[in-house]
């Protein structure tokens, strides 16, 4: 830690080293598939290579890194992610016939998760964030007000309004449901 | 107990994020088992746990390793993010200013030029030794040993004993020595130069490597000029175009960096004709096929999409259903980096050179919807509308022709 504020190459070489993978996969879980992965997190990290002065060690290292991480992602949703293009899904039963040997079932389960992804673009920044956070990262209430910089009060109306959000839009795009049945192996209706 | 709807609902929320404890979740089985509202409303959060299960698409070792360097660097460099000086003024007008250039820094590449890695040194070019040097923010940059610089939205990799001039207004490089490798998207009605001395680059959006002798092109194609502006011809992806041994000025390579082009010597010697040779990848054999596709799936999954590039190229003269499939790879591969025009141009290839594949079907509503995407409603109407005609029962009909009526639907 000492290191890292004296901004000693090797402390923060060790400090990337052992949260690089996880600041990649709160970014990409918060803003979805984005060729701008790399921006993003390199920006996280000098953030917090220059930011190690203010860090009170109230939190541990890790929550501290995912705060910054989680207002990079925030910013970056603000802006607008750019997304590859969606391609639509083919209904189960009617692919083609001929269709060449690949893949399959990685290209379905990437594409539908960049369709879901898209989907939450609908929604606000800061709800989806929360909402995010909350079911898919597993943060407590809490946590997640922690990490947002906002109320807990604040925080369970953003992650209530978020699900009726996605819900609303779930409704709206029918196919979607054969697709997520499929892709959890079993229906839920 | 039995819960109400009203707890069901927070309840079923708590319980796919991990939160709900093992007796709440047998309590909302019970309630979703009578009550089909909560079921359906619980059914419609699958979408939650999908991307739970979903891996997010991380960064390759290589990305991960640019990453690390470019941050040690930047932190090297700068003490503190521009926007945090800011932070102590207090005043709404100036948190305003803050927030609009916090927002335009991440909606528009920065002009100025940032290194990336590598030893790579940047001088403002010395007035009197340019034209107007400060009227287009003309910068000296040299590198002994190579290294990766972002000019204007253009990623630049300088190879050893490089030494450019980058103006910022004309987006132009003036290459003096060594070789230097663009990577660029296009940017409607904005061009790209590379001129040195005897001839010129010009780029919409692409991947190419000049150096004194000539230009290589990776991707999309590059217009060769001379210097007094007269075409030459065009490079197309997969070629390159060499200016003749006898006439490539190598003197100028050990020496100090040359006047611009525009004060070259007065009469230099004509440029030769265009030589195109080609610099097709090596070509894999026919049982490499599938595993090339699977290996460059996986790495556009982990959003490698040059690497998928270099693996499917190999492949694109294998048999049908290999090729197709390297060719929307291809295709997809640009999507990934968001390079639109490319990724239209892949997918017009899959319709022109296979259009008997699904594939085909595919490819051709992609291009409509891209073209959709983009505000270009002309292109997409036909696009649309070409759709529709060859494929009026296809997969993509009804999406096809709802899109096609929003597009055609008079103002409100």
């Amino acid at each position: 830690m000492a290191g890292c504020r004296a901004h000693d190459p090797a402390s923060l070489d060790a400090f990337f080293r052992v949260h690089a993978r996880y600041v990649e996969r709160v970014i990409a879980r918060l803003t979805g598939p984005t060729p701008d992965l790399e921006d993003l997190v390199q920006t996280t990290f000098i953030q917090a290579f220059q930011s190690f002065g203010r860090f009170r060690g109230e939190a541990s290292l890790k929550t501290w890194v995912t705060r910054i991480a989680v207002h990079v992602a925030l910013h970056q949703l603000r802006a607008g992610v750019r997304r590859a293009l969606p391609l639509e899904l083919v209904p189960e039963g009617q692919e083609p016939v001929d269709s060449a040997p690949r893949a399959d079932q990685e290209a379905s389960s990437r594409q539908l998760a960049r369709r879901l992804h898209a989907l939450l673009d609908g929604i606000a920044p800061k709800k989806r964030v929360a909402f995010l956070l909350y079911t898919v990262e597993e943060n407590s209430i809490e946590e997640v007000a922690a990490l947002t910089g906002a109320s807990k009060a604040a925080t369970k109306s953003r992650i209530w309004f978020a699900r009726r959000e996605l819900m609303a839009l779930v409704k709206a795009h029918p196919d979607l449901g054969p697709l997520i049945d499929a892709a959890e192996g079993q229906p839920w209706r | 107990m039995a819960l109400s709807c009203a707890r069901a609902a927070r309840v079923s929320l708590a319980s796919i994020g991990g939160h709900a404890t093992p007796a709440e979740r047998l309590e909302l089985e019970s309630h979703l088992a009578v009550c089909a509202r909560c079921s359906a409303e619980h059914a419609d959060l699958a979408a939650v746990r999908v991307l739970r299960a979903a891996e997010p698409e991380g960064l390759s070792t290589a990305a991960r390793e640019r990453v690390r360097r470019a941050a040690l660097a930047g932190t090297m460099r700068a003490p503190a993010p521009a926007r945090r000086r800011f932070w102590p003024v207090g005043l709404g007008a100036t948190f305003a200013l803050a927030s609009l250039a916090a927002f335009l820094m991440v909606r528009r590449p920065s002009n100025e030029p940032r290194v990336v890695s590598g030893d790579v040194a940047i001088v403002p070019v010395v007035p009197g030794m340019a034209t107007s040097p400060a009227a287009d923010g003309a910068v000296s940059i040299r590198s002994a040993r190579g290294g990766e610089v972002r000019l204007g939205d253009a990623d630049t990799a300088l190879g050893a004993q490089t030494a450019l001039v980058w103006r910022r207004a004309a987006r132009s490089v003036e290459l003096r020595e060594g070789s230097v490798t663009i990577d660029i998207e296009h940017r409607a009605g904005q061009h790209f130069q590379v001129r040195t001395p005897r001839f010129v680059v010009e780029v919409i959006g692409t991947r190419f490597t000049v150096d004194l002798a000539g230009v290589r092109t990776e991707r999309g194609t590059v217009r060769v000029l001379g210097t007094d502006g007269a075409a030459i011809g065009f490079v197309t992806a997969g070629r390159s175009w060499t200016l003749p041994a006898k006439t490539t000025p190598t003197a100028q390579a050990a020496g100090p960096v040359p006047p611009a082009p525009t004060e070259a010597p007065p009469a230099p010697p004509p440029v030769p004709a265009l030589m195109v040779a080609s610099a097709s990848p090596a070509r894999a054999s026919s049982d490499e096929g599938p595993a090339r596709l699977a290996q460059a799936r996986r790495a556009l999954a982990r959003g490698n999409a040059g690497e998928a590039r270099r693996l499917v190229e190999p492949i694109f003269h294998l048999g049908r259903e290999v090729a197709v499939e390297a060719r929307v790879i291809y295709a997809e591969s640009f999507l990934v980096e968001g390079r639109y025009a490319d990724a239209v141009d892949g997918y017009e290839t899959v319709v022109r050179d296979f259009p008997r594949t699904p594939q085909a079907e595919s490819a051709l509503y992609a291009v409509a919807q891209l073209e959709s995407e983009h505000g270009r409603a002309a292109a997409a109407r036909a696009g649309l509308q070409h759709y529709l005609d060859r494929y009026p029962r296809g997969r993509f009909a009804r999406e096809a022709s709802d899109r096609l009526a929003g597009l055609t639907a008079p103002p409100r």
